[in-house]
């Protein structure tokens, strides 16, 4: 039980406070719906395993043409 | 005409470094989205606040405890496979986290089966991974992927928070494990390499022993320099006082950053701080770190680690003392602005520091037990602020007793005799050796 404790005075990246001024910034500075920006977050997640692969791929065929 | 094309190509080691942030950020950013999903899976499935807690805290004490073990699995099968399978692991437990329905579920999928998937995707594998491709530049690799865990934190936190509004907290858990299996998996399985030699690279910094042969994949061979403490059995290395004092030094960072990210935000309430500067002073230190762990990148391969390293928790002291000591916003703001320089800039320092003393056989075992070591100080500073609250009514004794720990964290990395163990300071054999064998 004493572990329960640990979350007693929790914060947290995960903090109701900080989430709540999180998404109220972010509804004032964009004033985008939620739809927007979730499909936005997610460009920003998949765009950067796109641009390593790409580097990969092209440092491979460069590779590739020099032997 | 060879070397002109070799100095024009990407060094490989830089995309380990890009999967090794891209991991760090989805695997640990969906971690730290964790308390997003608190309120809504306690309303919908009926549940107190203290079952859920008690799935993270068992989390937090699992993810501690497997990582030597982990550790120890990676110095025996390599990163690619350990990683890759951790991932595959982490990506599935997350994504049937949408199926919970008892909080059974919860305590085996989040508490057991994710945090242990963790400790393979964490900053201990993957840094292990890193230092075997960099000497020169370790430092900044290091800091670049130590990036991910806050920038993960940045974007997935708020992705999950909408996710939740747009749907519901089922379709947001799917995504974050679909992300980290469909995106994190694949492209860590086709890029990471455990050795350089493996695709016929040199590590960074190291020269190619046939210097008329720079042929990708025609070498591999490079001269090779051991640090005095390297051993071939772990155990060995705790017989000399470095590794005791990077650990040791690692407890005292555990137990100055978990005390802060469970108790900052009720803190600067208690002080009569509004619910949103309390909140915007807590986001600007998240976003300081990435800013923090770049500047220290660049500094670590510039000068000396260890004083680096013992300045570091010198700043941090003094985010302490302006904490507990300056009333109202000042303290608040002074604390969240040179604590979050500091917060990220540890890892890489430590790692690099273990990596150059002691070598890499052992260097997942080793992150491992430095790791445990945090994750322990943490634990213990986060209960005890916790039961001194509940007594004193007050933070500023804990958070005192943690900032002066600080002054010996800082002592005990500035004492660390670098320039007689590191592998930095060492001059190269006459003998050129094969990456990996030895060190």
């Amino acid at each position: 039980m004493i572990l329960l404790s640990i979350f007693r005075h929790a914060a947290g990246p995960g903090d109701p406070v900080l989430l709540d001024w999180i998404k109220h910034k972010i509804d004032s500075v964009l004033g985008l719906g939620p739809e927007v920006i979730v499909i936005g977050l997610g460009l920003v997640v998949i765009a950067m395993p796109v641009a390593i692969m790409a580097v990969y791929l092209t440092r491979r065929t460069s590779q590739g043409e020099q032997e | 005409m060879a070397e002109k094309i070799q100095s024009n190509k990407l060094f490989y080691g830089w995309l380990i470094v890009a999967v090794g942030f891209f991991t760090l950020f989805l695997a640990t950013g969906a971690r730290n989205a964790f308390g997003v999903f608190v309120v809504p899976m306690s309303e919908e499935l009926e549940w107190t606040r203290s079952q859920v807690s008690a799935a993270g805290a068992i989390g937090i004490l699992i993810n501690g405890l497997t990582q030597p073990f982990i550790g120890r699995l990676y110095d025996k099968y390599g990163g690619r496979s350990v990683i890759s399978i951790s991932l595959a692991v982490l990506g599935i437990s997350t994504m049937l986290m949408s199926t919970i329905s008892n909080i059974w579920m919860l305590i085996v999928l989040f508490g057991f089966v994710s945090s242990t998937a963790l400790s393979g995707a964490s900053l201990v594998t993957i840094h292990a991974m890193i230092a075997r491709w960099f000497y020169r530049r370790r430092g900044m690799a290091l800091s670049l992927c130590s990036a991910g865990p806050s920038a993960g934190a940045l974007v997935l936190v708020p992705l999950a928070t909408y996710l939740i509004i747009t749907a519901n907290w089922r379709v947001a858990w799917f995504a974050m494990g679909a992300f980290i299996f469909f995106l994190a998996l694949p492209l860590a399985y086709i890029i990471f390499r455990d050795d350089p030699k493996d695709i016929g690279e040199v590590p960074e910094g190291r020269k190619n022993a046939n210097a008329n042969n720079l042929k990708a994949g025609a070498s591999g061979a490079y001269v090779e320099v051991q640090p005095p403490l390297a051993t071939e059995n772990w155990k060995e290395s705790f017989r000399s006082p470095p590794i005791w004092q990077l650990s040791g030094a690692y407890f005292i960072c555990g137990m100055t950053t978990l005390i802060i990210s469970f108790h900052y935000v009720p803190f600067a309430l208690d002080r009569g701080i509004s619910p949103g500067e309390a909140a915007a002073a807590f986001g600007l230190m998240g976003g300081l770190n990435v800013v923090g762990v770049i500047i220290i990148g660049f500094l670590a391969d510039r000068f000396s680690r260890k004083n680096l390293l013992g300045t570091v928790y010198a700043i941090r002291f003094c985010a302490y003392v302006l904490l507990v000591m300056m009333p109202g916003s000042l303290g608040i703001w002074g604390f969240a602005v040179l604590a979050g320089l500091s917060w990220v800039a540890t890892p890489p320092l430590t790692s690099s520091l273990t990596a150059d003393i002691y070598g890499l056989r052992n260097l997942g075992t080793l992150g491992g037990i430095s790791t445990l070591a945090h994750n322990v100080g943490g634990a213990i500073s986060v209960l005890a602020a916790g039961y001194l609250y509940d007594k004193l009514g007050a933070y500023e004794i804990p958070f005192a007793l943690a900032g002066s720990m600080l002054l010996i964290a800082s002592i005990a990395s500035f004492s660390v005799k670098e320039r007689r163990y590191s592998v930095r300071y060492q001059k190269a054999a006459t003998e050129p050796s094969t990456a990996g064998d030895g060190d």
